[in-house]
């Protein structure tokens, strides 16, 4: 299918609005020039909606209301998408179509609507007789265009960024499978080798029932070898796709079981929170005697020495001076106690009880009695300083000093201290990373992954032995088609029927052989395809130690698998940049189209959104390159924004077969430089290129981006 | 269909394996698979699908037969 020109009215803001696509084979490129909200979406909308019907449109659009909400309530309103294209049919036969599918909407309060009939469609085959009305319409576009592969013709960046991406990797690689199989013929060929296999064993069975019952009974001999020879293949296909499914379900809990794990092991975290906290322990018991050594220390003679080694030495001094002055040791109450007791005096006089002289003596005895008591002290005092003096000067002269021990003592209890810090920094860590794994799910992986594995082993087991089986089988079925062909030389069976069987075998066999071919040689022949693409759009070298990709593949499973360097394969979903999740579709549905031979276009929305600089470059020289002599013309339709043309303007100078502009009048007076005179939102196309603008669609920075002002109001 | 040129290409190549049984054997054969591929738009059942591709067999059949005898 080739679009030629799309007429639309009344569809959203698009009252009146005509493009023409480019149909030039060396030009294959259409460029719809829009800015945010100037119809770009709804010409994507307006163009699946007149080909598929309200099912065309994404999922959440299926209930709009397809008239513009500025159409006023209670008027209906024909809303009507005129699409005219060209099909070359299987002879390589162009036809010119017309397809025109219109709808009447009454537009009610609140923004809803009222839609009395389903849309119409009609089709024309359009030739130089004129116009004739195609009786099946929605059956002819079904083959023209398969519902089912819309996303693959019709599709916005977002949609080509999540195409293989987002969604479960199941679903998201569903859509590729269904491509592969939709766009190579796949299913139909499949269905077709199913039939022509029945036809050709009814026709073979047929053929040997007419040979008599020896030949019957062989035959059906032979049929029972065949069931069970297919039904061992079908068993070993089934065993192939359950381990496969096992193989995937595998990476997938070990891929969480990583992510879970990108704290650390569980056990590891443990094993080291165990022994940091022991450490501690000690550590910790370690600082208390450490304390108990430094409240000692304060407590020691050697602290008071350090502390008041002047003031006691100067004690000493005066204790050493009282002594020599004979103050001390006081012994004067002792020798009047002992001359009272003798009763004679030290002068030699009698001390008679109740003399003057004895009461005289008396009462000095008492007088030196309380001075005696602090010379007793300071005598006590002297002899104590003496002792402790010697001890210090000892200890001083072993190099035992206070102030030695109190460094030693604080040296230790910082370095432990320290190390406890320490220590209870690694145990606060390995708690937080211990926290941050759900212990529960690792649990339930590790024991998935090892369920998996047991029955991977099984499942390998049971594949070797269907494997025997069926070579077994199919030994003994070669066996019996050997005896099948000598009794049925003997027998006497018709020609024809012989024939007919034959030619239905011949039948089978080519179709097996196509399927084959289209399975594999041409599915290699789409990822290989596909790899050149997109290595060439991302700018990657295989070679190049540093590049992230080594390349990308589509798998016996039909699988987009990106490579990267040891053998790893990259997750698409977390390990691919936007850009190269866009360049990763583009490339599968260009290739997959190339190599299909499909002739159908390829509409993107806003595809370069997230892509700039050289991968933007590349992937419009990619897409837009115009098939070479060998190759099946396509037809592709970009709808970008001023910011997405910016850089690739000398590439659409030359790809572009046409390019117009659309522009919407809410954008007058911030964005749209001149006024349209309308009172309602309405969008419009004009003639302009990539690299002009009009009275239409001049934007106010326009002439900063080096647009070609052409004063003319230049509407289609 | 829109998928039948591929399909005929691919059906063009692997059928040079099959015994020329008449001139044409070849390409009618690559042409008898690809109305049996049609059929699947023209038949809904698969045993309605199934008798008119037996029905392409017999007709095909009975072309070489005629065309092996004519010879």
């Amino acid at each position: 299918m080739r679009l030629i020109r799309v007429s639309i009215e009344n569809f959203k803001l698009l009252e009146d609005v005509v493009l023409d696509f480019s149909a030039d084979p060396a030009r294959p490129l259409t460029v719809i020039r829009a800015e945010n909200g100037s119809g770009k979406t709804s010409v994507l909308y307006a163009l699946l909606w007149g080909i598929f019907g309200m099912n065309g449109l994404p999922k959440e659009a299926r209930s709009i209301r397809l008239t513009s909400s500025a159409c006023p309530e209670g008027q209906p309103v024909e809303v009507s998408v005129r699409i005219d294209f060209d099909h070359l049919d299987d002879n390589e036969q162009s036809t010119r179509y017309r397809l025109i599918r219109s709808v009447t909407e009454t537009p009610t309060a609140n923004d809803k609507f009222d839609r009395p009939t389903e849309a119409r469609l009609r089709l024309n085959r359009i030739s130089s007789a004129g116009e004739d009305e195609v009786s099946a319409p929605e059956s002819l576009l079904a083959k023209l265009l398969p519902l089912n592969l819309r996303e693959i013709f019709f599709t916005n960046g977002d949609a080509v960024q999540t195409f293989i991406t987002r969604e479960s990797s199941q679903q998201a690689q569903e859509k590729v499978h269904r491509a592969i199989r939709s766009l190579l013929g796949l299913d139909a060929m499949r269905t077709a080798a199913e039939d022509l296999d029945v036809v050709a064993r009814k026709m073979g069975s047929d053929a040997m029932k007419a040979g008599g019952s020896d030949t019957s009974a062989l035959q059906k001999s032979y049929e029972d070898t065949d069931a069970q020879l297919a039904q061992c293949r079908a068993d070993h296909t089934r065993f192939r796709e359950q381990l496969d499914n096992m193989t995937d379900e595998r990476s997938r809990k070990e891929r969480e079981l990583t992510a879970l794990r990108v704290n650390g092991d569980l056990d590891d975290i443990n094993t080291q929170l165990n022994r940091i906290r022991a450490s501690a322990t000690g550590l910790e018991s370690a600082q208390t005697n450490m304390l108990v050594r430094m409240r000692d220390l304060v407590r020691s003679d050697a602290c008071s020495w350090a502390f008041l080694d002047v003031p006691l030495t100067r004690a000493i001094d005066r204790l050493n001076e009282l002594a020599d002055r004979n103050v001390i040791p006081g012994t004067s109450v002792e020798v009047l106690v002992d001359r009272l007791e003798l009763g004679v005096c030290i002068c030699g006089e009698q001390l008679s009880v109740g003399s003057d002289h004895r009461r005289h003596v008396e009462d000095l005895r008492d007088e030196q009695k309380s001075v005696s008591e602090s010379s007793e002290r300071l005598t006590s005092l002297f002899h104590q300083a003496r002792a402790w003096q010697a001890e210090e000067t000892a200890r001083r002269n072993k190099g035992d000093d206070f102030n030695a021990r109190r460094r030693a003592v604080l040296v230790d209890y910082t370095k432990n201290r320290d190390l406890l810090a320490l220590a209870s920094r690694e145990i606060a860590l390995l708690e937080e990373r211990r926290a941050a794994i759900d212990e529960t799910r690792v649990q339930e992986l590790t024991t998935a992954i090892a369920r998996i594995d047991k029955q991977t082993a099984e499942h390998y087991e049971k594949l070797g032995e269907l494997g025997g089986r069926t070579i077994q089988l199919e030994e003994r079925l070669e066996e019996q088609r050997r005896q099948l062909d000598t009794i049925e030389k003997a027998a006497q069976i018709s020609d024809k029927l012989i024939l007919r069987r034959d030619v239905a075998r011949d039948l089978q066999n080519l179709a097996s052989k196509t399927l084959s071919a289209l399975e594999h040689d041409y599915v290699l022949k789409v990822s290989q395809r596909m790899n050149t693409l997109f290595m060439q759009i991302v700018g990657s070298d295989p070679e190049f130690d540093a590049g992230v990709f080594t390349g990308v593949h589509i798998d016996e499973r039909f699988n987009i698998v990106v490579d990267t360097h040891g053998g790893r394969r990259l997750d698409t979903d977390f390990e691919l940049n936007g850009a190269s999740q866009r360049a990763l579709t583009m490339s599968f549905i260009w290739a997959l189209m190339e190599v299909s031979g499909t002739s159908a276009p390829r509409i993107i929305d806003t595809p370069l959104g997230m892509v700039a600089g050289g991968v933007k470059t590349r992937m419009v020289d990619t897409v837009t390159k115009p098939a070479d002599e060998n190759g099946t013309d396509f037809q592709v339709v970009l709808l970008l924004t001023r910011s997405e043309v910016r850089d690739v303007e000398d590439l659409l100078d030359e790809r572009a077969g046409v390019v117009r502009t659309l522009s919407c009048s809410k954008d007058y007076p911030v964005d749209l430089k001149y006024p349209w005179g309308v009172d309602h939102p309405v969008v419009r196309t004009c003639l302009c290129n990539h690299r002009q603008s009009c009275r239409v669609c001049a934007r106010v920075y326009d002439e900063q981006h080096g647009i070609d002002f052409r004063d003319l109001e230049a509407r289609v | 269909m829109l998928l039948n040129r591929r399909i005929f290409d691919v059906a063009r190549e692997r059928v040079l394996d099959a015994d020329e049984r008449t001139p044409t054997y070849r390409a009618d054969l690559v042409r008898t698979l690809v109305q049996a591929i049609q059929a699947q738009d023209q038949e809904v059942s698969e045993r309605g699908r199934r008798d008119k591709i037996s029905k392409m067999v017999e007709a095909l059949a009975g072309q070489v037969h005629d065309k092996q005898k004519e010879s």
